[in-house]
């Protein structure tokens, strides 16, 4: 009997944990529990790195995490930080499932991760609590969240913004503070850690999609039986399926009750959304060039199109 | 089997004098060793994760800070302001003591950080107005956990978000029960000190406005540091930054009573006493996960809640539960672990979840006094320059004090819901 | 030598120590006002004051075993006499040596891991070996200060502890 321990960072309430549920449910069942799985949400193992890393060393088998926070361990991901790649999720999941996002799965064997899928939290947003923002203009002298990460800092100062280099869990009180005026995330993250209770406006500016990298342990994965392995397979390429679908009705939902709670919420004309991304992507290219690897850029950027 | 591991060889390295954290950190390798399914990465990666953290360098700079501010006479003269306007009341400086643990939770989320800059001020004065010094250290220990109560408290966004529940609707829950917990350790403070001599400050006799007059840059410090946090300018974090860098030009400058070459002395001798304490930190992360991959907590919470139906008993058992759970586990971890395991339970039987939310980070909140294990305790002994052994024996009656204020929250939901009704129109 | 010797044996950690704790002071602060009065911050401050405070807690770690600072449970010790003492305390003080020793060499496994997969810190960009190996040094200078503190008890006898040293 094998169990498969997989943690990550995100409360039950996610579509991620309730996908990872889906997951246990069906693999147990057509294993005839010769697989078990066991699920740790919430961050109770560690942060999305920390739990990596745990994955890395064998000491879990499975983890999830954004991209963003996992280009420190595989460089390749950051070709992802770019700002409007992607038109919308079909043409984002046409590519993540065809050989460019194959290619990037690749990439992290090396690091000692085998790469399940993309599960998403679909197109980021911005919630703030100044104006609606409408423009480029609107962006100029707006105090949001960045990760702490330099890549995003820099596209975010592009536009005038002042990035905040603060923890996930540093935004809602920092908000509540006025320390920032705004954050930019998925809608239903806007909606599960509650920063519509100190949020007046949300701008549907879907200027990033943001996967979910689903991995597992390169060891533990080549160590499960042929039989095991492709079963384990068609049942997660299942999940990442449904992880999609919930997460596309999560981020619906989310937008109707954040509407219902009187945020008001406005669409970025599309020239202005246009003239966003190019400022932002202008000012990182070279820095994402040069960290993923010319060559490598070059052939992804090429499968886009 | 593992439980016998991981907790034998804890108590009984701790019996023959190893030091907490290396016992903790022991009893993990051994565990991890006999767990087929870990390796002993998870030990020496948890030791840096565990450190790897910009909250716990408030706690560093808020001792630094509170050092300065005891040495460089900010201290005394925010003292003498309390004595003049409190001075001769029951309990006088423990209440004082108490009341600043109340104020200083509203700019740390962390026990520890209280613990730390009141403890340095206080803690001296106090033994020189006649009070015991590891009676002392157990109450600023016992006052600091007010700081997960009073907002801002990252344990409560993780509990909110868990139990999907307003943020800001728990915030304002935890308000009263706060005050409650901190008036319990003022009459308990009271009721000892019943008799004690009343110790005045020595030096002449002056008036309050001269007292006020001569404070002036001291009583701006807490306005600097609050100011920076609710305007918006500092995270809590960095307010502490702002607070050793203010402490010191007062000090240096302003009173003139701190030389500037005594700061690498005050430097090292804060980051040992933080060191003494954050190595136990370290060691806990592994201990932590080991706990919560074997999922100790859920089989303790599945047998407690097991026994009944009464909705009074299972509060009662989810309150053992969680003191128990809380000396040995992370808060957060806790909060993650059991707030789905439990929460389930007890809204069937008609408690509401912002209500059993205060419970729980109360019950936790205790767990940091609570030894062998308490990030509070460490530290007020650390402050205090007192044996662990000392405080442990001076501690139980806090605890029982603190146990009698919870039980009152727990049996009246109308302490922590009356506000967010208030003023949320919160419907629980 | 013996002098330039003994200089080490005192302000080694303390140096380090001290300039840790003032590079934190700087770099939080600075990041204050540089977002206060330039309405930018300092992308890598964060992480710099972090890893700074990784060593400065470590390097204490170690230093504390000099000073006998490490908090213990001495119940055992208190009602013990004075030979036993010795005993008890010896044994524990080779538990810890054992656990430095064995922390030194899990150091030394993460951080050649963290090197083979190029594993970097996300806003410094620089190798997360350089984390990591805090906890080698410390694991080394830790078993180094536990064997001049076995020497004192057994050797010299000397099993006083800090808070006794004070109070
Ligand atoms: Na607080
Ligand atoms: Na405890």
């Amino acid at each position: 009997e094998t169990t498969i321990r997989i943690a990550h960072a995100t409360p039950e309430s996610s579509p991620i944990h309730q996908a990872l549920e889906f997951f246990k449910a069906e693999l147990e069942a057509r294993s005839n529990g010769g697989m078990q799985v066991e699920i740790f949400p919430g961050g109770q193992i560690g942060s999305v790195q920390q739990a990596t890393e745990l994955v890395q060393s064998g000491n879990i088998d499975m983890t999830t995490g954004a991209s963003v926070l996992l280009s420190s361990m595989v460089p390749e991901l950051s070709v992802l930080d770019q700002f409007l790649l992607f038109e919308n999720e079909e043409q984002a999941h046409a590519v993540l499932d065809g050989p460019a996002g194959q290619e990037l799965l690749s990439k992290m064997e090396d690091k000692g991760l085998k790469g399940m899928g993309f599960m998403e939290l679909g197109f980021r947003h911005f919630s703030n609590s100044r104006a609606p923002l409408d423009s480029v203009e609107a962006f100029r002298g707006l105090r949001m969240r960045s990760a702490d990460n330099p890549i995003q800092i820099t596209a975010w100062r592009s536009v005038g913004a002042v990035p905040v280099a603060l923890s996930w869990g540093e935004i809602y009180p920092s908000l509540q503070q006025n320390l920032i005026d705004g954050q930019e995330s998925a809608p239903s993250s806007i909606v599960i850690e509650r920063f519509y209770e100190v949020q007046d406006y949300v701008s549907l500016t879907g200027h990033i999609y943001w996967p979910e990298m689903w991995v597992a342990g390169l060891d533990f994965y080549n160590g499960l039986t042929d039989e095991q392995r492709a079963l384990l397979d068609e049942v997660a390429a299942e999940t990442v399926t449904r992880q999609r679908e919930l997460a596309a009705k999560a981020n619906a939902d989310a937008l109707a009750e954040l509407e219902s709670k009187g945020l008001q919420v406005n669409e970025l004309p599309q020239e202005a959304r246009a003239a966003l991304g190019e400022t932002m992507n202008a000012a990182i290219r070279d820095d994402i060039r040069a960290a993923v690897g010319p060559e490598f850029y070059d052939s992804f950027m090429t499968e886009l199109d | 089997m593992t439980v016998a591991i991981l907790f034998g060889s804890f108590f009984l390295l701790l019996a023959i004098g190893v030091p907490i954290g290396i016992a903790l950190g022991t009893a993990s390798l051994l565990a991890i060793a006999w767990i087929p399914f870990l390796n002993f990465d998870l030990y020496a990666l948890g030791l840096v994760s565990g450190i790897d953290s910009f909250t716990l360098i408030a706690v560093v700079l808020f001792t630094l800070a509170g050092s300065i501010m005891a040495q460089g006479g900010i201290s005394r003269r925010l003292i003498a302001v309390a004595e003049s306007f409190f001075g001769g009341a029951p309990g006088d400086l423990g209440t004082v003591t108490i009341m600043a643990c109340l104020f200083f939770a509203a700019i740390s989320g962390t026990g520890s950080a209280t613990v730390a800059a009141i403890g340095l001020a206080m803690i001296p004065a106090l033994t020189a107005r006649g009070y015991d010094r590891a009676y002392s250290c157990a109450m600023v220990a016992s006052a600091g956990s007010l700081g997960v109560m009073i907002p801002p408290s990252v344990v409560m966004i993780v509990y909110a978000v868990s139990a999907q529940v307003s943020v800001t609707a728990l915030f304002l829950a935890g308000v009263i029960p706060g005050i409650a917990i901190a008036l319990a350790l003022i009459a308990y403070n009271a009721w000892t000190r019943r008799g004690a001599p009343a110790v005045r400050s020595t030096g002449p006799r002056r008036s309050r406005l001269a007292i006020l007059n001569e404070a002036k840059a001291a009583l701006l410090m807490p306005v600097v540091v609050l100011g920076g946090i609710y305007g918006g300018i500092v995270t809590p974090t960095e307010s502490s930054a702002v607070a050793v860098v203010y402490a010191l030009a007062v000090s240096v400058f302003v009173y003139r009573e701190l030389p500037l070459r005594d700061v690498p002395k005050m430097m090292l001798e804060s980051a040992l006493l933080v060191s003494a304490v954050l190595v136990i930190i370290g060691a806990s992360v592994a201990f932590g996960r080991i706990i919560a991959l074997e999922q100790l907590p859920q089989a303790l919470a599945a047998a407690v809640t097991d026994l009944t139906q009464n909705r009074y008993i299972v509060l009662i058992a989810a309150i053992v539960l969680l003191l128990i759970v809380g000396t040995f586990l992370e808060t957060l971890a806790a909060i993650v672990i059991l707030t789905p395991v439990l929460l389930p339970i007890v809204t069937v039987l008609g408690i509401d979840p912002v209500h059993f939310g205060i419970v729980m980070i109360v019950s936790l909140a205790i767990g940091f006094v609570t030894p062998p294990l308490g990030a509070n305790l460490f530290m007020a002994a650390q402050v205090g320059g007192i044996p662990f052994d000392a405080i442990v024996r001076r501690i139980f009656p806090w605890i029982v004090t603190m146990i009698v204020a919870l039980l009152l929250i727990a049996a009246w939901p109308a302490l922590s819901l009356i506000l967010p009704r208030l003023f949320l129109g919160y419907a629980g | 030598m013996g002098k330039a010797f003994r200089a080490v044996e005192k302000y080694f950690e303390p140096a380090i120590i001290v300039a840790m704790l003032g590079a934190i002071i700087v770099l939080v602060f600075a990041d204050v006002v540089a977002r206060f009065a330039m309405s930018t911050s300092i992308a890598p401050a964060n992480e710099m004051a972090r890893l700074a405070f990784v060593y400065m807690i470590y390097f204490g770690v170690s230093y504390a075993i000099r000073e006998r600072r490490h908090m213990r449970v001495t119940l055992l010790l208190d009602m013990a006499p004075p030979a036993l003492r010795r005993v008890l305390l010896a044994l524990a003080e080779t538990v810890f040596l054992g656990y430095s020793a064995f922390v030194c060499w899990l150091g030394v496994v993460i951080t050649a891991n963290a090197v083979d997969r190029g594993q970097i810190l996300t806003a410094t960009e620089w190798p997360t070996a350089v984390l990591y190996a805090a906890i080698i040094l410390s694991g080394g200078l830790s078993a180094l200060r536990l064997l001049h503190s076995l020497w004192r008890i057994v050797v010299l006898g000397d099993t006083r502890l800090a808070a006794q040293m004070d109070v």
